[in-house]
């Protein structure tokens, strides 16, 4: 365990120049923007120069790059600035939409881990039969379907025609625990507000996540032929085992390159955020940066692609550490 | 193995192959009598592989359609029955088949499927500048980490986290919105900038500035393409760097751009024509995502952006706006992913083998 321990420690240390990278960068094309931001966020043309001057002077515009990336920092972390297009503080603005892109990835990853690893399954058990070639044809098509024509389709026959879903407003538990509107309702067990959730999450949900599930079925169908493969699974064969003991060995295995793909697969999910929450008009934290970028709302653009990139370095430190759990070879 | 009536063409077309490289250089066949041989081989695998034979119809289609479409176009892009027709009711979101529109009209009257035709070519010229320049730095910076190692690797390797780190779509977005207006000006400034940019996106002089968006998407691309090869490539760098070829390449005293460039790259370019392949198709994807997310401020017919605008419309029950375009983007993209699913089983001696016998 001292190992891990180590081992965490260095990871995080790795994490600062990456996220000091990522916020620079950000702040880097910000400012090549040929905008003046001053006066946009003053009010645009009719601004008033009083005004101007007192942006320049609380935002430091007039400052040296390094100076300003330092102060646009601070009072991002401390959440002491206030986004001069919002009028929110910047910090507490991205927080308080964060739990709502949460819970639509999680809705995505909920269909590739449901959909994507029986399919996976049965294309290998069913290994050169129509069955995997069709497993094999629609992930392909999967990969290839751009979401928001996805989206907009199943709004159209679902909304428009059906009726079934809704696609306005965000159904809140009268209660707030942890922020995402269905795990409350689900501790609060206001179930009437969980079905109004699944009613509106289900749609973006099976959309963020159709690319994955083709992707983890064909992930899932390849790991678990290699273990089907692999001595082990003849010595158990031969000593007798039932079938089922015998996939059962087998699937533990394929557990193994599955963590990986599963983990970068969400934050894949991360990625596809920004479309599908335009498309369904969610108001996550992936639109608020696509409209922060159109708006010049650079602090809203720097404290999005922090939380973003925060959440790809954990995925990924969460992932290394799943390994040493479900592989026993792997020692830190 | 058993015949397939494609094999004569492979055989046709290998021989073809030959007799002009012998015109070339005398001496080619000799040198190259195996590979040739090889390359027969990895073509009766195609033909043996139904879902790759489809995908490369779809992909040559789409490079077809891209070339050829603006010129085949029952109209201009910017062309509205409504202008040239005054019959306004008829020709206000027409459906598919009414007076002349094949595919039908949009709110201005404008024909899709010319529109249609001319997003194919923009589409086509997007990835044809943005996959070369990023696989390039891409695998430059991964042969010199992975060969290098040490500092070189550590530094290429902490820039490339930073850009993996990044949510791609948004990186691209920010920095196409930061180029558009400077783009827009050297557009404008220079006059053969002007006509070269019209003619090779086949869109009118007029349409010129419009076309910046477009332009810098293709920069921003170029930033967010190459770390993934990066990674990738130093990945196969290291793998290779264990040969005993790489060992006696460097006895020998060579040079390492020489050792990078002649010995190693030539090793990684199988798995990296299968990638290249792949992301031609995500290319595509990519920029017609970004296209919708600029919506309307994408005034030329880029396929994302006639989704999206087509999208406003789908109370008034346009549904070919919206599934036309989105199916050109779905048939495009998956015609290159189908050919790469193939490409890696023939190009990978062990899965052809399984192929010819099949």
């Amino acid at each position: 365990m001292t190992n891990l321990k180590r081992f965490l420690i260095r990871r995080f240390l790795t994490f600062i120049p990456t996220l000091i990278g990522v916020t620079l960068l950000t702040y880097v094309i910000a400012f090549i923007i040929p905008a003046n931001p001053a006066r946009f966020w003053a009010g645009g043309l009719k601004a008033r120069p009083d005004v101007i001057q007192m942006i320049i002077h609380e935002y430091h515009l007039n400052d040296p790059w390094y100076v300003q990336y330092y102060y646009f920092m601070k009072g991002i972390l401390t959440n002491s600035m206030i986004d001069p297009v919002t009028g929110y503080h910047v910090m507490s603005y991205i927080l308080s939409r964060f739990p709502i892109t949460f819970q639509l990835a999680l809705f995505g990853f909920f269909f590739t881990v449901v959909l994507g690893i029986p399919l996976g399954i049965i294309s290998a058990l069913k290994r050169d039969t129509w069955v995997d070639a069709l497993v094999r044809v629609w992930s392909l098509i999967g990969v290839s379907v751009p979401i928001f024509w996805l989206g907009y389709i199943f709004i159209y026959i679902f909304f428009y025609k059906l009726g079934w879903i809704t696609i306005a407003g965000i159904p809140y538990p009268p209660k707030t625990i942890t922020g995402v509107p269905i795990i409350d309702a689900i501790l609060e067990g206001a179930w009437p507000v969980v079905i109004e959730n699944i009613k509106r999450f289900i749609l973006p949900g099976f959309t963020l996540g159709f690319a994955s599930i083709g992707v983890v079925a064909r992930l899932t169908r390849n790991a678990f032929l290699d273990a089907l493969n692999s001595d082990y699974v003849l010595f158990a064969k031969a000593r007798g085992l039932k079938k089922l003991r015998v996939y059962g060995h087998a699937l533990k295995n394929t557990m193994v390159p599955l963590v990986t793909v599963l983990g970068l697969q969400f934050g894949g999910l991360l990625g596809g955020v920004p479309i599908t929450e335009t498309v369904f008009g969610i108001p996550g934290m992936g639109r608020a940066m696509v409209q922060a970028i159109f708006s010049l709302d650079f602090p809203v653009l720097i404290a999005g692609t922090f939380m973003i990139a925060i959440i790809y370095v954990v995925t990924n430190l969460i992932v290394d550490i799943l390994y040493a759990f479900i592989d026993p070879r792997v020692r830190y | 193995m058993p015949g397939h009536p494609l094999d004569r063409l492979s055989d046709a077309f290998i021989s073809l192959i030959a007799r002009v490289m012998t015109r070339v250089n005398p001496k080619w066949l000799e040198r190259n009598r195996y590979k040739l041989e090889e390359w027969r081989l990895m073509l009766y695998a195609l033909n043996r592989s139904p879902t790759g034979i489809a995908g490369l119809i779809l992909a040559m289609g789409f490079v077809f359609i891209g070339i050829f479409g603006p010129y085949i176009a029952p109209h201009s892009y910017d062309f509205s029955y409504i202008a040239a027709t005054g019959k306004y009711k008829l020709y206000w979101l027409a459906p598919p088949g009414t007076g002349g529109a094949i595919l039908g009209t949009d709110d201005l009257g404008r024909d899709l499927l010319s529109q249609l035709l001319y997003g194919a070519r923009i589409s086509l010229v997007v990835v044809a500048l943005v996959l070369p320049v990023g696989i390039s730095i891409g695998v430059i910076l991964g042969l010199l980490a992975g060969y290098y190692g040490g500092a070189v690797d550590e530094a290429i390797m902490r820039v490339t986290d930073i850009f993996l780190a990044f949510p791609g779509l948004i990186l691209a977005l920010a920095l196409t919105s930061a180029l558009t207006m400077r783009i827009a000006y050297a557009i404008a400034n220079n006059p053969w900038l002007t006509s070269f940019v019209s003619a090779v996106f086949a869109l009118k002089p007029s349409d010129a500035l419009n076309i910046a968006p477009t332009l810098a998407i293709i920069v921003a691309l170029w930033l967010v393409w190459w770390p993934g090869y990066a990674r990738l490539v130093r990945g196969m760098t290291l793998q290779q760097k264990g040969n005993v070829f790489v060992m006696a390449a460097q006895a020998l005293g060579m040079s390492s751009r020489e050792i990078m460039f002649k010995h190693i790259l030539p090793n990684i370019l199988g798995p990296l024509l299968v990638f290249m392949t792949l992301d031609v198709g995500n290319v595509i994807l990519v920029e017609a995502g970004l296209s919708f997310l600029m919506g309307g401020q994408i005034k030329i017919p880029e396929w994302g952006a006639i989704v999206q605008h087509g999208s406003q419309y789908l109370v008034n029950g346009a549904w070919w706006l919206l599934i036309f375009p989105g199916l050109a983007i779905l048939l495009a993209v998956l015609g290159w992913n189908l050919f790469g699913d193939a490409l890696r089983d023939i190009l990978d001696p062990r899965t052809r083998r399984s192929i010819e016998f099949r």
